[in-house]
């Protein structure tokens, strides 16, 4: 049986690095004594996949992890027990047959985020309609949005535009998910009012152009606030797979077909 | 949620923020509201390391069974960390709660290696408790120092309120209800706390004693200031190991943690009487885990902790006496489990390779030998038991089973030691690399060279061991010996398959001060923290400098304590403990390594009298 879990993370436990979250995983696995399929070899580990690693400090409600069982267990016991074995801020939302034999990873496409603020400096404000704005003439409104990317060896020029699906500044602040996932964000100084500006994106999250919400944030806000004047704060929503030419949650639509 | 003590900000700027969240799975929370005694147990250096340990693991879980105690931990913020704290004067806090040391009622650290003495004063420093406990206010932490170090505490003495002297498993819950009902009944204030602490076997209370030194620097006398305070502390053991307690749930770490794995100790204390080795000498007598519980606690860790790894902890556990049941067991239920078991300290021989082959990749992975000594002369002096035939016997058998990578491991710098001695380290090395040629003497099914690696660390006399008398060397004679041995491997006909590799001699020569050392050290480690000094264990941040300057400006000679002459009826300073084993006992030994060359037999072939009877329990009353 082949499944598809979907779990959050948040409060301290955005702090652990992606190879801890899966260490994590293995040993929360082998405590549930479920019947999880084993990799063979001399130190055999159970057989997981992950959609997308998230950065440490960044928290989210749309992880993925894929993994497989020897026996047919009904989903909500599975996602029962296993919520059993967790930490405060990892907690499994839910769980889906898949049929599919790719890799998550291999799947990704896309990564929904929502964005908010603590202000450092006094002086620049960062406010609903200076975003908007920023949103309208060079994104809605632009034909390219060129930044220049740094890696080690190199560096490249790389138009944002075609890498960004959906972008707008929300009118009212999520407060039931400022309540459940963001309680740290908001005693860290993050403004989480229903008043408080915050963005909401879908870029891409393709392994050969995954565009950081931190990257896109700061491209937009830079002629009017440098970086020492604020810092974004960043949740992940969710995250997509391409589907007949559109972009379809991981943990939605028909997975016996992906 | 709790909040943390550290931003967002900083704990996005640290290395491994995961080391100071808190919140890992099997960590104790409890309501502060409904506990009376609030512990920090300290374990003064990095996460990972001190994650690792055992006696804090038991510990946490013994004082958390209380429901009026809450124990949490505390490790030593890495530099990078620890300068932000420092700058901006953010107060050390326990893990679980993230609440500041200051709110504590104990602060307890233990003393695992001498080179943590300055992470102690960065725990006191920055928890804002003044470091000498006569300047202590009534509302700070009581300072509680235990663990192996504490055979010796006076380096650090001033720095603690008490010390508790041996095993943890027998007297915390009559210090905590002491500690307790004195708040209770009003009648606590800290001096009152400390004497009534001092009456309860195995506490140490350094305030109550009093020092006075010769002229030529010696202990004078040692005695209490008070009447009816012990003259002597008695170490603590444990005599039931079935029924100590022990961590069914440790805490798991988020990080990989230097031991991230089940460990599950079998035994405590040694048969063998190595007379350089401190552990052997101190937790005697040898006492066992019966089988039946260790099958138990096998099982259940695995369910409670989902490690992949299980590793069986004790001094030698080849001298546990069951084994080869124990390990028919594990094989057995470690294989329907996925799990590996790792095999630390075997004496190689046809039992243990044949249980190697079965729990590890032989072609990956290595054997070690801990011959202490490269002659047989010096392994008789350390009273090691091993002799060079059964090296060569494992050895053999271990390339018969295909084994390539050998790793073997020596002390410099022992009690009698000669140019000769040291030169026998590498000729032993080559005797076991032509053993290789010889064994497998076909090119063709060998696959190609052996690898023996020759490690050497320089010995440190330890207090109650045998050679708690012995003198050291200058660290250019340490390194000048080093050099011997380097050059001597360079010559041997199979060099090619040998490598060497030593130890730092600066630190040696520190170590051997703080363990022999006396209360005068005690401004010397202070005035070495002030400047600058932390992380000493850390090659990367010891800085030798400022240790130098620091003996310089305390007007203390590192010399005195490291390459004097003690005679036998010199007062040490750590005469005061009584661990069992008998002053005289250690005396004969000394004598029977630097005289007579005679060795003494391991305590089931036959008792040597130690004074270890005394606690009545495991290898001293076993099958009497």
């Amino acid at each position: 049986m082949d499944i598809r879990i979907r779990f959050s993370k948040f409060g301290p436990v955005k702090y652990i690095g992606h190879l801890d979250l899966m260490r994590y995983f293995q040993k929360a696995l082998r405590r549930s004594d479920l019947p999880i399929t084993y990799t063979k070899g001399f130190s055999p580990h159970p057989v997981m996949s992950f959609a997308a690693p998230l950065g440490v400090g960044i928290t989210s409600e749309g992880e993925y992890m894929d993994i497989s069982l020897e026996e047919e267990i009904e989903v909500e016991k599975i996602r029962d027990i296993l919520n059993a074995q967790m930490a405060y801020g990892i907690e499994i939302i839910s769980v889906a047959k898949r049929s599919s034999n790719k890799k998550a990873m291999a799947e990704l496409a896309a990564a929904s985020y929502i964005v908010f603020f603590k202000r450092i400096n006094g002086d620049i404000r960062i406010d609903k309609d200076l975003i908007s704005d920023q949103i309208d003439k060079r994104i809605s409104n632009a034909s390219s949005l060129v930044v220049t990317k740094e890696t080690k060896k190199s560096s490249r020029q790389v138009d944002l535009i075609p890498l960004i699906y959906q972008i707008s500044c929300l009118n009212c602040f999520p407060v039931d998910k400022r309540d459940h996932y963001l309680p740290d964000w908001e005693h860290n100084g993050f403004l989480l009012g229903e008043e408080d500006p915050a963005v909401y994106m879908k870029v891409s999250a393709r392994s050969s152009d995954n565009l950081r919400p931190e990257l896109l944030m700061k491209t937009l806000l830079q002629p009017y606030a440098d970086e020492e004047a604020y810092i974004p704060g960043i949740h992940r929503l969710d995250v997509f797979r391409e589907d007949q030419g559109g972009l379809v949650s991981f943990g939605e639509g028909d997975l016996s077909n992906g | 949620m709790r909040n943390s003590a550290l931003t967002d900000e900083i704990l996005m700027q640290v290395e491994q923020p995961a080391r100071y969240i808190g919140n890992e799975i099997n960590s104790t929370m409890k309501d502060k509201s409904k506990i009376d005694l609030r512990f920090a147990f300290c374990f003064p250096d990095v996460y990972e390391v001190g994650m690792s340990h055992l006696g804090i693991k038991i510990l946490y879980e013994m004082f958390n069974k209380r429901s009026d105690v809450w124990c949490e931990r505390v490790f030593s913020p890495w530099p990078d960390l620890a300068s932000i704290m420092k700058e901006r004067g953010i107060p050390l806090f326990a893990l679980e709660s993230q609440d500041p040391i200051s709110e504590f009622d104990f602060l307890g650290i233990t003393l695992q290696y001498e080179m943590c003495y300055t992470n102690i004063l960065q725990a006191l420093d920055l928890s804002g408790i003044p470091f000498h406990s006569t300047d202590r206010r009534e509302e700070d932490p009581i300072v509680v120092g235990g663990g192996p170090c504490a055979y010796n505490p006076e380096p650090v003495a001033e720095f603690f309120d008490l010390f508790y002297i041996g095993e943890g498993e027998k007297q915390y819950d009559r210090l905590f209800d002491l500690y307790i009902s004195m708040k209770k009944d009003g009648s606590y204030s800290r001096r009152e706390f400390l004497r009534k602490a001092a009456a309860i076997p195995g506490i140490y209370v350094p305030c109550l004693y009093h020092v006075s030194y010769s002229e030529d620097g010696t202990i004078e006398d040692f005695s209490p200031t008070e009447d009816g305070l012990p003259e002597k502390i008695m170490r603590q053991v444990e005599m039931d190991m079935d029924h100590a307690p022990y961590p069914m749930k440790p805490v798991i770490p988020y990080v990989r943690s230097t031991q991230d794995r089940v460990v599950l100790e079998v035994m405590r204390g040694c048969i063998r009487g190595c007379r350089f080795c401190q552990a052997g000498m101190v937790y005697r007598p040898c006492r066992q885990k019966s089988l039946d519980v260790l099958k138990k606690y096998a099982v259940e860790l695995f369910r409670n902790t989902g490690y992949d790894e299980i590793s069986l902890s004790s001094l030698s556990t080849s001298d546990f006496e069951e084994l080869p049941e124990f390990l028919d067991f594990l094989i057995e239920e470690c294989d329907r489990r996925r799990i590996n078991i790792t095999l630390p300290s075997l004496r190689i021989d046809a039992f243990s390779l044949d249980v190697m082959s079965k729990v590890q990749d032989v072609r990956k992975s290595s054997l070690t030998f801990a011959p202490e000594a490269g002659s047989q002369r010096m392994r008789d002096v350390i009273n090691k038991g091993l002799t060079t035939e059964e090296i060569m016997k494992g050895a053999s058998d271990a390339f018969l089973g295909g084994w390539k990578k050998v790793k073997l491991y020596f002390m410099l710098g022992l009690p009698t030691e000669t140019e000769d001695d040291m030169r026998q380290i590498p000729d032993l090395a080559q005797e076991i690399a032509h053993l290789y040629y010889e064994t497998l003497p076909d090119k063709a099914t060998r696959g190609g060279r052996c690898q023996i690696t020759i490690s050497t660390s320089f010995f440190v006399p330890k207090p109650f061991t045998p050679f708690q008398w012995a003198t050291m060397c200058p660290a250019e004679e340490y390194l000048r010996r080093a050099r011997i041995v380097n050059h001597r491997m360079k010559e041997e006909p199979n060099h090619k398959c040998l490598s060497y590799q030593w130890h730092e001699a600066k630190t040696t020569v520190l170590e051997g001060v703080f363990a022999r050392g006396d209360r005068k050290i005690s401004r010397v480690i202070e005035y070495a923290y002030r400047h600058g000094a932390c992380f000493d264990a850390w090659n990367e941040f010891f800085r030798p400098e400022i240790w130098d300057m620091a003996f310089t400006a305390c007007g203390v000679d590192p010399d005195f304590y490291t390459l004097r002459k003690r005679e036998l009826d010199e007062i040490l300073p750590w005469d005061f403990i009584d661990t069992g084993v008998s002053r005289r006992f250690l005396e004969n030994e000394w004598k029977k390594a630097t005289g007579e060359m005679t060795v003494t037999p391991n305590c089931r072939k036959s008792c040597s009298g130690c004074g270890c009877t005394r606690f009545g329990s495991g290898v001293c009353v076993a099958g009497k």
